[in-house]
């Protein structure tokens, strides 16, 4: 009598999963673009892609290597390799820029005069990278909520972005961990950069 | 024994003029005797017989490595005039011809590899970590795919507890015998359905994570993987090549193309020994991270597992607030094992 009891309880399971495909089917699938994310080290990468990943931005330690996160937004998911920004793996960046088809400058706004250079000679280098010229460019200017954070207008003008990146699809934003919704916008905008990019492709 | 003498050799400097060891030249004959058999074309053809041999290899069905997905961009030797008459035509026709030969060494040099009778350049220690990754990957494809099924298993329970719930809360309002013991089972169903909504919420962030690792961040590496074994390919045909010319008779043309053979090689061998350095970091950088993700989700799922199973609501909860794993919020849809596919 168990056994036969056992039995209908496993057919009544098979039976709901079966109507929960029939009912469901798959959800169509969001286009996923595949990201690289560079900036020196403690300019907020893993921070801020956490918070997007709605994990803890709390405990986060230097990134040695590399990690990717599939950072998902309500009309694309971006799988987003994030690199480590400190000296001696910078020098291995260019390494893992093939495949990409966008990429995120984070830049610390409050960072010293000499470490602003150092994100300056960064930024020129990937912008001309054989691999990373094509591509749109995402470049967030962090720590926007520190006193000593310069402005948007200050960072653009020192980074030289209108003369050398003309004719580049960019995109400089401020941000901080405590404004999520200027940060989503931000990356909406990578999003529809990448959208373009993809009818272009169908165009040709 | 011999195969690995060889393949020690391979990685010192090739002198030009050397002549090879006298213990190498039976292999040699014995490698050209059997290309000859092999192949319809033998070693010493000229440039039109080797396009041949490259367009005869394609039609065999062989894939092509090498300069057909990295056009060569080496200056041409005619003149500018030259250069003027031929157009566009040319270019192209010098790409398909440098894409044919190189697709003939390559092919040569694989089916001289397959047959056991070309030298290979090993490096003993980045192929062992390479077989290791391949054979990691395969082994969390096993456990992605059981953490699938597991989101599938637990989500059907789910609906089975809440109509069970449903159903006895249904029967309580009917019953008024039985109104107790129907609403006290209708309650506990339901407690057990969110509890397990919690714990469907930590598996599923579980399976994505493994997803992410297996599928972008093992497969980042390996892109490179096979990138390097390419060029290992084309570093070893180009190799064989000039051993072969150096063997061959001196005279004022064959010491042309010795110098031509030397100088390609050396470019192969630059671009092999780049990739062999980019694997070997890749590999190093993807042993961190992975050991960093995995001792997360590992922590992740065993908490929430065993708070499941405990009946612990309270240290359940905090698994989740521990990993500040946000669950979708009451009337957004609920996450789906079908989202996982």
């Amino acid at each position: 009598m168990s056994d036969l009891r056992i039995t209908e309880a496993f057919l009544y399971m098979d039976y709901l999963c079966f109507r929960a495909l029939c009912c469901k089917g798959p959800p169509p699938a969001r286009p996923e673009y595949d990201l690289v994310c560079i900036g020196l080290t403690g300019s907020g990468k893993t921070s801020l892609l956490s918070e997007l990943c709605s994990e803890s931005p709390e405990n986060v330690v230097s990134t040695t290597g590399f990690s990717i996160k599939a950072v998902p937004f309500q009309n694309a998911v971006l799988n987003v390799k994030e690199l480590g920004g400190a000296d001696n793996i910078r020098k291995y960046w260019s390494r893992y820029y093939q495949g990409s088809q966008g990429v995120i400058f984070v830049l610390d706004s409050a960072s010293s005069e000499d470490d602003l250079e150092t994100a300056r000679n960064e930024l020129h280098s990937a912008l001309q990278h054989p691999q990373l010229c094509t591509l749109p460019f995402l470049i967030l200017a962090n720590h926007q909520d520190k006193p000593a954070a310069r402005s948007v207008q200050e960072i653009k003008k020192y980074f030289e972005l209108e003369p050398l990146a003309r004719g580049k699809r960019w995109i400089l934003q401020p941000c901080s961990l405590d404004d999520v919704d200027t940060l989503k916008d931000s990356f909406s905008q990578l999003i529809n950069l990448l959208e373009e990019k993809d009818h272009e492709a169908v165009r040709m | 024994m011999t195969d690995g003498i060889l393949g020690k050799a391979a990685t010192m400097e090739i002198p030009i003029h050397g002549n090879g060891e006298a213990g190498q030249l039976p292999e040699d004959d014995g490698l050209e005797q059997d290309l000859q058999q092999v192949m319809v074309s033998g070693p010493n053809l000229n440039e039109t017989s080797i396009v041949s041999g490259g367009y005869g290899g394609s039609g065999d069905g062989l894939i092509p490595t090498g300069s057909g997905r990295h056009p060569s961009h080496s200056t041409s030797p005619s003149g500018p005039g030259d250069e003027v008459a031929r157009g566009i035509a040319g270019e192209k026709f010098d790409i398909v011809k440098k894409w044919g030969i190189n697709t003939y060494k390559c092919t040569k040099q694989l089916l001289s590899e397959r047959f056991g009778r070309g030298s290979r350049t090993v490096d003993l220690e980045l192929e062992l970590q390479i077989e290791l990754l391949r054979e990691t990957k395969r082994k969390y494809e096993s456990v992605l795919q059981l953490g699938r099924a597991l989101t599938a298993h637990l989500y059907s329970l789910l609906q089975t507890q809440h109509a069970l719930g449903d159903a006895f809360a249904d029967l309580s309002q009917k019953s008024p015998e039985l109104q107790e013991e129907f609403g006290y089972n209708a309650e506990t169903q339901k407690l057990l359905c969110k509890n397990g909504e919690t714990l469907l919420g930590a598996v599923n962030f579980f399976v994505s994570s493994i997803n992410t690792l297996v599928t972008k961040t093992m497969e980042d590496t390996l892109m490179t993987v096979k990138q390097y074994e390419a060029a290992r390919l084309e570093y070893d045909a180009y190799r064989t090549d000039l051993e072969e010319l150096s063997l061959g008779p001196r005279d004022a043309g064959t010491r042309g193309r010795l110098e031509s053979a030397q100088a390609t090689f050396q470019t192969h061998r630059d671009k092999y020994e780049k990739l062999r350095g980019d694997v070997a970091i890749k590999l190093k950088f993807l042993e961190e991270n992975k050991i960093k993700v995995m001792h997360k989700q590992l922590l992740l799922f065993h908490n929430a597992v065993s708070a499941y199973f405990a009946g612990n609501q309270k240290q359940l909860e905090q698994t989740l607030q521990q990993f500040n794993i946000k669950l979708r919020p009451p009337g957004a849809e609920k996450p789906s094992w079908l989202e996982e596919q």
